[in-house]
């Protein structure tokens, strides 16, 4: 054991020692095991014969001349990294615009937002805890068709297209989550979002589709997946180059 | 005019004080890239990025030596090249050894027809083992044991410490001992032991 290790230690030296550049104990220690150690003093000798074909490597003439004209400089060189760095900079680009095109136009079309599915359901709550003649007034004051907003908000949330509408960035939809606004909306919605819906339900606006959403998704999460890939691909490129 | 002058008016965009610089260092860079790539026309063609690249970053070049500098952009130069063509040196090396007048062969004036063979098959040999080697320790030896470079010079132009200057030497030549070990029937006869 103690044997195997003194032997590891000094193959370490060994490249070092023929060249000269071990500390004065190193070079000792080398010496006085290659000199009880048959294995090691093979391996410098093998080591100082492949140092001495590798310097038998004549120096070659390059065959031309490589000094430069001011044609040769003024052409481009060869580079793939900027290409691949403008490729990332595109897609994170066109990932920022889709989604910030999709958030504005969710929340310009009365949706419900996805991160603020949240506050909508507390502040539902909040409503379906109110005085029903305030929430009314409220709602008469607000809406176009308030005689016939409690029916028609009935049906708008049974509708699933409006219901996509409301809330384009929840994954199934919020009403499974609520509860309590499935079929039963709470009374009078004072809240922005509820105004552009009642345009909607008067064709002023006309809702989204299920696809259109489902396609704008696909497109989010494939640009993503491509900027993340090319986001990997500099950094890998980066960390390869030599 | 000393080189920091050459450099400096380089930086000016002046090509033929440039010019001065890539005459003083082609054959560096050139036998460089040969080594590494183990292929004359490749070599040639990196050397060439090389100097062009070099001109068009001379500004991003501030203290220290500009033979590691371009010896750095040449390693670089010829990793790429390795990846995106993919070269292999096997079938590089068998054009070499079809063409007599190849510089890549170790020449030495008077020899036998069989003394010839036998060099040239210790040339492929040795080119083979160094491209068996992984790149960054391939470097390390070629700077080392075929252009002569001390530790402190390849540290500057690797980039790297002293000890893993030392450390790739030594792992490199292992590596490169035991494939020319392996084909000892090529070695020169003192070397056959």
């Amino acid at each position: 054991m103690f044997r195997k290790s003194r032997c590891n230690q000094t193959e370490d030296l060994l490249s070092a020692y023929v060249d000269g550049r071990l500390s004065i104990g190193e070079q000792q220690q080398v010496e006085e095991h290659t000199r009880v150690c048959e294995a090691c003093t093979g391996e410098l000798e093998s080591l100082r014969t492949t140092v001495a074909l590798l310097r038998l490597t004549p120096t070659v003439q390059p065959p031309r001349s490589f000094v430069l004209s001011e044609r040769t400089v003024s052409r481009p060189v060869r580079q793939s990294a900027p290409v691949l760095r403008w490729s990332m900079g595109l897609a994170v680009a066109l990932l920022l615009i889709l989604v910030s095109g999709d958030v504005l136009s969710s929340v310009s079309l009365g949706g419900v937002s996805a991160p603020s599915t949240r506050m909508a359901q507390k502040s539902a709550e909040d409503r379906s805890m109110a005085p029903a003649s305030e929430l009314a007034g409220e709602a008469q004051s607000n809406l176009r068709a308030p005689s016939a907003a409690t029916d028609e908000k009935n049906r708008q949330y049974q509708d699933p297209s409006v219901a996509a509408q409301r809330a384009p960035l929840s994954s199934t939809g919020s009403e499974e989550n609520t509860g309590r606004s499935e079929g039963f909306p709470p009374a009078g919605r004072t809240d922005a979002s509820a105004q552009p819906t009642a345009d909607a339900l008067e064709g002023k606006v006309r809702p989204l589709p299920n696809w259109d959403l489902s396609a704008l998704r696909i497109a989010e999460f494939g640009l993503g997946a491509l900027t993340l890939a090319l986001v990997l691909m500099n950094v890998l490129r980066r960390r390869a180059r030599y | 005019m000393d080189e920091q002058e050459l450099v400096r008016r380089s930086k000016a965009g002046d090509v033929q004080s440039f010019n001065y610089l890539v005459e003083a260092y082609q054959s560096h860079v050139f036998n460089l890239a040969l080594r590494l790539l183990g292929d004359a026309e490749g070599a040639a063609d990196v050397a060439q990025e090389t100097f062009v690249s070099a001109f068009q970053a001379i500004g991003k070049f501030r203290d220290g030596s500009f033979k590691a500098w371009v010896l750095r952009i040449a390693a670089n130069s010829a990793y790429d090249q390795l990846r995106i063509s993919k070269r292999r040196p096997s079938t590089s090396l068998d054009a070499l050894t079809s063409n007599p007048e190849n510089p890549v062969d170790f020449a030495d004036g008077q020899e036998t027809p069989e003394d010839h063979v036998l060099r040239q098959e210790l040339a492929q040999a040795i080119q083979l083992g160094l491209s068996s080697l992984p790149f960054d320790q391939r470097v390390v030896v070629v700077l080392s044991d075929v252009q002569g470079y001390s530790y402190e010079e390849i540290a500057e132009v690797t980039k790297a410490s002293l000890g893993t200057v030392k450390s790739r030497l030594s792992r490199g030549r292992s590596r490169l001992r035991d494939f020319l070990m392996e084909r000892r029937e090529l070695l020169p006869r003192p070397y056959r032991h």
